[in-house]
């Protein structure tokens, strides 16, 4: 197992996909928060506009 | 007999550079533009799309044509097209005016909460671009994951504001798996759910959505997300702005044009134009293999985000979802709901998922255009 580590390590740019990880999480925190409040501000439409079943 | 011979020199001087290896590779791309042909007319795999592109690759890669020292561009009017409309992402974004005004938001309105699946499915795209940046740089690495937003216009615009090396083999690769959708995701959803979860039944109970809501939707929705990302406003705003023309009440004859003629006529420009990025020289690389291989991993890892996340969301709720509607959650429409809903009737005949899986889709355009807004930034702020 340590060894496919430090044959991962070697490569080049490999370790990129971990850096870069945290911009997966940011994105998709970001994704969600506005699609969050866009469902949000869709259900208060719907409330006052007249939505109903 | 004096312009023949000047015909001659000038066709003898454009090919005089190539190799015998140009030659086959000139013989593989219009084999490519070709296949894109067959593709769209044979297996009407996005026909609009891959028969533009097919066609534009043959004339491209046809010995002599490339002329870099021309004053007019390299590829003469394609390449007046390509400034004209792709290079500032004018074509993409006036498309998807035509695009937002063909879109139905009203089952997505009387369920909203179902636009998280939107959100969800959206994984892939992170995912991607962290596997592309092992391979790619930084600017380059974005654009590749933006395939996984199964967007076309939407890849375009992110990979010309991120000065990308690989529009072309983006474009075919987001254009290529949007129509390969039924193939990729069946064996991916069946992976990931089992029988009974795909039996899982969801009634559809309709609500009325008001005339007043459709409107505000689209003006809310670039509102928020012009303010949160500002990068991806003419993204939403143009779609936006084009579901805001059908919904209005007052701009039928506007909102047909959008739908059809404006939406026709930019996609027969787009297709053409961006295939002078399918010129040999650029496109047969490793590379793009690579991105091929990698916007297949986006197509995958999307569907994946969406059925683990309803699946997720179940472990929580009372109320059931079936979790194949979250992989209806990529941007590729219809195509991602009708996929869900073909599959939840071979589980249970009588398992009607069209309306929820639908409405899943349609938030999937909104997510991926946000998606890739988001990307923008990154990219533009690195």
């Amino acid at each position: 197992m340590m060894n496919l580590i430090n044959l991962a390590k070697d490569l080049p740019n490999v370790m990129n996909f971990v850096d870069n990880l945290g911009y997966m999480g940011v994105g998709m925190l970001i994704i969600i928060a506005v699609i969050g409040i866009i469902i949000g501000a869709t259900n208060l439409l719907n409330k006052f506009t007249g939505g109903k079943k | 007999m004096t312009a023949l011979t000047s015909w001659l020199s000038t066709w003898a001087e454009r090919v005089s550079g190539m190799g015998p290896l140009d030659w086959v590779q000139t013989l593989v791309m219009v084999a490519i533009g070709g296949l894109l042909i067959f593709l769209a007319i044979k297996k009407d795999m996005e026909p609009t799309l891959l028969l533009p592109m097919g066609f534009g690759a043959i004339i491209v890669n046809l010995p002599g044509v490339y002329a870099p020292a021309s004053e007019h561009g390299a590829f003469g009017p394609l390449s007046t097209l390509f400034d004209a409309g792709i290079a500032n992402e004018l074509f993409p974004l006036i498309l998807f005016i035509g695009i937002g005004a063909m879109i139905d938001f009203g089952p997505l309105l009387s369920n909203p909460k179902l636009m998280i699946f939107g959100a969800a499915a959206q994984f892939g795209i992170f995912f991607t671009f962290c596997m592309a940046s092992i391979f790619f740089d930084f600017n380059d690495a974005l654009s590749i994951g933006v395939i996984g937003a199964a967007d076309g216009p939407t890849s375009i615009v992110v990979a010309q504001q991120l000065n990308s090396k690989y529009v072309g083999a983006i474009m075919v690769a987001a254009y290529s798996y949007m129509a390969l959708v039924p193939i990729i995701q069946p064996p991916v959803i069946k992976a990931l759910t089992t029988k009974k979860e795909r039996m899982i039944r969801m009634p559809y109970e309709p609500k009325s959505v008001s005339k007043l809501t459709k409107i505000l939707f689209p003006i809310i929705i670039t509102a928020v997300v012009g303010i949160v990302a500002p990068d991806s406003v003419y993204l939403v705003g143009f779609l936006m702005f084009g579901n805001l023309i059908r919904e209005c009440g007052v701009l039928n004859s506007l909102s047909e044009t959008a739908q059809k003629v404006l939406a026709n006529l930019i996609t027969i420009f787009l297709g053409i134009t961006i295939s002078t990025k399918m010129y040999y020289a650029d496109f047969l690389r490793g590379e793009t293999l690579l991105i091929l291989g990698l916007g297949l991993v986006a197509f995958i890892i999307d569907t994946a985000g969406g059925v683990l996340f309803a699946k997720l969301l179940n472990l929580f709720t009372k109320k059931k979802v079936n979790p194949m509607i979250g992989a209806a959650g990529i941007s590729a429409f219809p195509m991602s709901g009708r996929v869900v809903h073909k599959l939840g009737l071979e589980a249970d005949n009588q398992n009607f998922l069209l309306m929820h899986s639908m409405a899943v889709n349609v938030s999937g355009q909104i997510a991926s255009v946000i998606a890739g807004g988001i990307i923008l930034s990154f990219g533009l702020g690195a």
